[in-house]
């Protein structure tokens, strides 16, 4: 903190302590560097001493001497003087020039007169100003500390008061919670102290024969501050620098006997009080409301602190104040709270304009309360009806097969009965395991139809879970020695790049790291999708089918993504799809599973969904619970 | 049946068991259910990645220098390498220059492949049915076509009013046409039809996939008990 300034050591405990202090932080013994000119020259204290003893023979040496004579006499006469006493010693061409001097009078010629008068005018000048620039300067000075001091007063001015001495910063507290302020008068009341009930409380405590000490009357102190309102309004000032040696001695004194008495019990609480005290007139003097724990006393902040008349604690008047201010200090405290309550709400807001866009849960909606065992016993009732329509319903072959997209089915089967033998099918995998029941049965006829009609094919995957999945694919296919599909990586960027290579010269695809794996587009005539996702489908009519005009594309889709392949195939785009509902031809199957037990499924639902609106229906007619928001 | 298949099958029982937990409410056994398929599926993606992308697409080229496949490879590799940058908070502006460079290629791609592969095509659909020869065929008119022609247009353009409609709507702009607003409404009618179809779609898959796996458990017992 110190670095950078100058430092100044105490002469009398020889410690340091700032440039501009006035007296030692550590003893309180005066600085006078902070008065020292550049140029004096600082002498011991001995020194001054002798300086001032031989001041008087000075002064009268000039007085009875020389001193008083005209300038030139003053300046012969101890020459001559001189000369008397030398002239034994002086040799004789000195001699010769003394002599010659004396008989010419203007010897020092009357250019040196005239620079050695020029001098001293320059240096009474600067005299002057140097003694004017002292007084600029004190005067700056006072003038700084009369601004400070009118500052000082101004931010201690106490707020105004009203008839009953209640101060402006109070009222407006009771006015904000005028319930507290009921109470405490309710309080106050009560707890109202006679003269007589003080007097047997005094006497009951100390005994008769205690006499309390005199306290000045709050009249005489009311009517002196009438009197004086400056001195009112601008409080004594308190600081712990001694101003004089018999403030030292007394400081010194005192924390000697704070130190021994530093273990009784009295003296800190006393200390705690007189800090609350001044705290608590600080706080009323100025109006100021300290929210929460104050990390600064309020001394530390203004480095003041007015001069308060410590009563006698056994004086009843005195502990009625003192509980009465606790109370006033107690109801400040409970607008406290509200405040903190106000910054809450301010918090709250913050983090609602925060998070604002965001979806917020539904008002209306509630958890319940109670464990709902509902859905697990109808999904278990569901669920042992399935399994009692597998085991129950046998399986057998039939022509009829279920409706639903017959035309994309019929155009597929008529494109499976025109492979032949140079046919060439490349087949996309693209599905997951929870499609694979639905999707593997249609597949794998599909595989078994391309292979009767001696088409050769080749398989790809634009998925990983197909790549597994392409085993169980082949083995319900009955594929004799299948060979592993093909990882295509990158999903429309690896259709983009394999129809883009089939327009490429071959030395060109060769290039690329997966060309002996890879296969080329233009080598088939027909690609087969095999796919749960519209997504991959759509990829592959957007990025491949716009540049492989001649390839055929069929496709084998999930039942829920068929309403979206649908119009691809009234465009023309794709030639034909099998849908999982739709089944084969001879086969009592769809999607891989007994039509009669799906039709049993599908019952189930229905029922189910009707189950849910009417049980919705009864939910609706409840009143929804609704959050009241506290404004 | 073999030991293995004995032991797959009670597996498979387990984890279809543990899944179906979940209509109780979300439990452990689903969790670990959910865990597992998600622990194994990643690391099988991590090792397919290996083998099939990083190993001969990056690795093989880089061990052959002064080839035209060493250069190339340097490209993937220095995206790579700015990429890792977006772990780090003061290298993230160097990750985002791979990125800007994926999503504008997925941009460009998206964009050309839409309206040459959907928008054009699909456009040209509808138009097919309002030409002379789809509706009148041969010799009579197909009224049925015409029918089926008419639908879809008037599907097209009550869907469009209906999002002009909304789109009015969140502006805050209530003035209207009654043409407008009843194009709206007809477009609700298509939108509800479509979506039911999509549901029903949808019931139907996760019902197949349902009677599917409960087929291959009760299949699972009947092999085990030898019938």
């Amino acid at each position: 903190m110190t670095d950078g300034l100058n430092m100044q050591t105490c002469p009398k405990c020889g410690k340091e302590n700032l440039a501009y202090m006035t007296h030692c932080v550590h003893c309180g013994s005066a600085l006078d560097e902070m008065f020292s000119f550049e140029g004096q020259i600082d002498l011991p204290d001995d020194a001054l001493e002798e300086s001032a003893a031989t001041l008087p023979f000075v002064l009268d040496e000039m007085q009875s001497g020389a001193g008083l004579l005209p300038d030139d006499e003053a300046e012969f006469e101890p020459a001559k003087a001189k000369e008397d006493t030398d002239t034994e010693d002086v040799p004789d061409w000195l001699q010769r020039v003394r002599q010659r001097a004396r008989a010419e009078e203007d010897a020092t010629g009357e250019l040196t007169k005239g620079i050695q008068s020029m001098q001293d005018m320059v240096d009474g000048e600067e005299k002057d100003d140097s003694e004017s620039q002292y007084q600029d300067w004190i005067e700056t000075v006072s003038e700084k500390t009369q601004r400070e001091k009118a500052k000082r007063a101004e931010r201690l001015r106490p707020s105004p008061l009203d008839d009953q001495g209640v101060p402006e910063w109070l009222r407006r507290i009771r006015a904000l919670n005028p319930q507290d302020e009921e109470m405490l008068e309710e309080e106050s009341v009560v707890d109202e102290w006679t003269d007589e009930a003080l007097e047997d409380l005094r006497r009951s405590r100390l005994g008769d024969d205690y006499t309390p000490a005199l306290l000045p009357d709050d009249t005489e102190a009311e009517e002196e501050s009438e009197d004086s309102p400056e001195e009112t309004e601008e409080p004594k000032i308190e600081h712990n620098i001694p101003e004089d040696d018999e403030d030292l001695l007394s400081l010194e004194s005192d924390a000697t006997d704070g130190a021994k008495t530093g273990d009784s019990q009295d003296t800190p609480s006393g200390a705690g009080d007189a800090e609350k005290d001044s705290a608590d007139t600080l706080s009323e003097h100025t109006g100021f409301v300290i929210v929460g724990e104050p990390k600064l006393k309020p001394d530390e902040v203004f480095d003041t602190k007015t001069v308060t008349t410590e009563p006698a604690q056994t004086e009843p008047d005195a502990s009625a104040k003192k509980r009465l201010r606790e109370e006033e200090k107690e109801a400040i405290l409970q607008d406290l709270v509200i405040l903190r309550g106000q910054h809450e709400k301010v918090a709250l807001l913050k983090s609602m304009i925060a998070s604002e866009g965001q979806p917020i849960p539904n008002a209306t909606e509630s958890k319940p309360k109670k464990k709902d065992l509902s859905r697990l016993i109808v999904g278990l009732a569901f669920i042992f009806v399935l399994l009692l329509a597998i085991i129950v319903i046998p399986r057998h072959k039939t022509d009829s097969v279920p409706a639903g997209f017959v035309a994309a089915k019929n155009r597929f089967d008529i494109h499976l009965d025109a492979l032949s033998e140079t046919t060439q099918v490349l087949i996309v995998l693209d599905y997951s395991a929870a499609s694979a029941t639905e999707l593997e049965p249609l597949a794998s006829s599909a595989i078994q139809a391309i292979e009767a009609q001696g088409a050769s094919w080749q398989a790809v995957a634009t998925r990983m879970d197909s790549l597994w999945l392409s085993a169980s694919l082949y083995q319900k296919a009955g594929v004799e020695d299948p060979q592993a599909p093909v990882y295509l990586m990158g999903g429309q960027f690896a259709m983009l790049n394999l129809a883009l290579e089939a327009n490429s010269e071959p030395q060109a695809a060769s290039h690329s790291a997966l060309s002996d794996e890879k296969p080329r587009l233009d080598d088939f005539d027909y690609v087969l999708l095999v796919s749960d996702s519209s997504l991959t489908i759509r990829g592959w009519l957007e990025q491949v089918s716009p540049n492989q005009p001649e390839l055929i594309t069929l496709a084998i889709v999930s039942q829920k993504e068929a309403v979206a392949i649908q119009p691809y195939f009234n465009s023309a785009q794709i030639a034909g799809f099998l849908t999982g509902a739709q089944g084969l031809s001879g086969e009592n199957m769809v999607g891989g599973v007994n039509i009669n037990v799906f039709r049993v499924g599908l019952m189930l639902m229905i029922l189910l969904f009707v189950l849910g609106i009417v049980l919705s229906r009864e939910t609706e007619g409840i009143p929804p619970v609704t959050q009241e928001v506290d404004e | 049946m073999s030991g293995a298949d004995l032991v797959l099958g009670i597996v498979g029982l387990a984890l279809t068991l543990m899944v179906f937990s979940y209509i109780l409410k979300d439990n452990v056994f689903f969790g670990i259910a959910l865990y597992l398929l998600v622990g194994v599926s990643s690391g099988y993606a991590t090792l397919l990645i290996i083998r099939s992308v990083i190993l001969p697409m990056l690795v093989s080229p880089l061990l052959m220098p002064g080839t035209q496949s060493f250069y190339l490879a340097l490209v993937p590799l220095i995206l790579s390498v700015l990429f890792v940058f977006m772990l780090f908070k003061r290298g993230s502006r160097m990750g985002r220059i791979p990125l800007a460079f994926l999503v504008g290629v997925m941009v460009a791609m998206a964009l050309f492949g839409v309206s040459r592969g959907t928008l054009a095509p699909q456009l040209l659909s509808v138009f097919q049915y309002f030409s002379p020869g789809a509706v009148a065929g041969h010799s009579t008119i197909r009224w049925w076509g015409l029918l089926e022609a008419i639908a879809i247009f008037l599907g097209v353009v009550a869907v469009l009013a209906f999002f002009q409609e909304r789109q009015r709507k969140m502006f805050g702009k209530t003035e209207s046409s009654v043409v407008l607003t009843g194009m709206s409404k007809l477009g609700q009618v298509f939108l509800g039809i479509t979506f039911g179809a999509l549901f029903v779609g949808l019931l139907s898959s996760a019902l197949i996939a349902l009677i599917g796996n409960l087929t291959t458990i009760v299949d699972f017992f009947r092999t085990l008990l030898g019938g």
